[in-house]
């Protein structure tokens, strides 16, 4: 290579990219591949994905005994299509999803991995290996088919007037999400950003978001007609826990509709709980011992983290009982308080009145539920 | 010097009145189990208790249950994404099955009553893939002679 001039090498790059656009995509296998056939495929037998359903049955409300015929009927049912689609976000929420599979030294394998194989990503900006042409090429089959999930992170520049914050391919963000959301069967926002707005949505110096950010139901309810009625599903988090994501992935799966969903349109088998009710500090608050200053005598002992700021209380997310990475841990076994990030108005509404915003302002005691 | 009575020397007898609500629920899911013994005779059908998702059960009517049922003749354990421990209790048809995961954390923990518990059945589906497999590896045999 290094003895062609760089006329030379321009023509011969300018060829290899015109062979590369013409490539074409892999044609669409002809028969309709099973849930059963992918697991088979990829090596998971039948009882594994049994002994992983059985272990969500608890902690989806499922009834243990119903789990038999619901994996049944799964394992014969077409493999679940996801389109995933990306806005004003950080990755994050995806980076927290993929964390479901650990792959390290230690655990070569993962229950979970059986989500992963459970599911046909049809297209996934982040995750996928086509680009360019082909790319969009993914995205209009994908949403050409039916009844796929589609998986939404990242808030919507509300840009109706052609602001241009979010454009692809020719496109806004707006446009995007009306395309994909046509055919989908649910769309399942992912993410504070999606659900409620999050950091886009937070309040600039004029006290508007910079970008007119808004949550995807926001925007689906804008375009009206089908698109306001459509089944949407908030899994918040900054990021969300990567098992909530997959349980509610999996719940779709094995019942093909949507969980029971609080007035958030948060599934509430996850976000029913406050933090707070299930935290192990709460014995400290309702003794009244508080943590005055990181590293004070109660903040060795333990004690409750109201008064650093800890906004458990207000937030509903499943940190104290499922955890975070794999189980380990979650903010107050680390010594902080929450954030409050799963909840609306994340960023802007942790205030007291007339005291302003703040991770670290506490909440108001009296305000809070025992 | 004039007798005295320490507590050791006053007879107490501690007559329990009332149960934890521990062992009430311990209480009733041994009806229950005794119930869905009388369905699978009856009928065939099995069934499964979720421990896990009965946290009123508390430690003391969990050890209580394990305590009253009992370990039986057979036990078997599965490798599948972590192990998952299957022991037959006292009572035959009756089954205490244990999931873990990878971490040897408890998955989830069940009472199953069944001739056999359905995690130990080869799948049907399986069975067709292992025929499939065995006949690919025969041929590749074959044709290595």
């Amino acid at each position: 290579m290094s003895n062609l001039s760089k006329k030379e090498l321009r023509n011969c790059i300018a060829s290899r990219l015109s062979q590369h656009l013409e490539l074409e995509t892999l044609n669409e296998i002809s028969y309709i591949e099973t849930l059963g056939d992918r697991l088979a495929n990829s090596g998971v037998s039948r009882r594994s994905f049994m002994k992983y359903c059985m272990g969500l049955s608890a902690m989806m409300a499922i009834p243990i005994s119903l789990m038999p015929k619901l994996v049944e009927a799964a394992l014969l049912s077409p493999l679940t299509s996801v389109v995933y689609l990306s806005f004003q976000e950080c990755t994050g929420c995806l980076e927290s999803l993929v964390n479901v599979f650990p792959n390290t030294q230690f655990k070569t394998d993962s229950i979970e991995n059986i989500l992963l194989t459970a599911l046909s990503l049809d297209y996934s900006e982040t995750l996928m290996a086509p680009s360019g042409t082909q790319a969009e090429k993914s995205r209009t089959d994908a949403i050409a088919k039916k009844n796929y999930v589609l998986v939404v992170d990242g808030a919507m520049p509300d840009d109706k007037g052609g602001a241009g914050f979010f454009i692809q391919s020719g496109k806004t963000g707006l446009q995007l999400l009306k395309a994909a959301a046509t055919n989908a069967a649910v769309v399942v926002s992912v993410g504070t950003c999606a659900s409620f707005g999050g950091l886009p949505a937070a309040k600039g110096q004029n006290g508007k978001s910079p970008t007119g950010a808004i949550s995807i139901k926001a925007a689906l309810t804008s375009f009206g007609g089908i698109y306001a009625t459509k089944k949407v599903i908030n899994v918040s988090g900054c990021p969300p826990i990567a098992e909530v994501i997959a349980g509610t992935l999996v719940y779709w799966i094995l019942n093909k509709k949507a969980p029971e969903l609080d007035s958030n349109l948060r599934p509430k088998m996850f976000y029913g709980e406050t933090v707070h009710e299930e935290c192990y500090r709460k014995e400290f608050f309702e003794h009244g011992q508080f943590v005055e200053s990181f590293d004070d005598a109660g903040a060795r002992k333990g004690y409750c983290l109201l008064n650093m700021g800890c906004k458990g209380p207000i937030t509903h997310n499943a940190c104290t009982t499922l955890k975070w990475n794999q189980g380990t841990g979650f903010p107050m076994e680390a010594g902080h308080g929450c954030l409050g990030c799963s909840e609306p108005g994340f960023w802007d509404k942790e205030a007291i009145a007339g005291q302003g915003i703040g991770f670290y302002k506490p909440l108001d005691i009296n305000t809070i539920d025992d | 010097m004039a007798h005295v009575n320490t507590f050791a020397n006053i007879p107490i007898n501690v007559v329990i009145t009332s149960q934890s609500s521990g062992l009430t629920i311990a209480m009733t899911l041994l009806h229950e189990i005794q119930a869905m013994l009388k369905t699978l005779l009856d009928t065939g059908q099995n069934g499964i208790l979720d421990l896990r998702a009965l946290p009123a059960l508390g430690e003391d009517g969990y050890q209580f249950l394990k305590e009253k049922l009992g370990q039986g003749e057979v036990s078997a354990r599965i490798q599948s994404f972590g192990h998952s421990e299957i022991q037959e209790t006292a009572y035959s048809g009756i089954w205490w099955i244990v999931h873990y995961n990878q971490d040897d954390g408890i998955l989830t923990e069940l009472v199953e009553v069944n001739f056999l518990p359905e995690l130990l059945k080869s799948p049907k589906d399986d069975v067709m893939f292992s025929q499939i497999n065995l006949s690919k590896l025969l041929h590749e045999l074959t044709i290595k002679k």
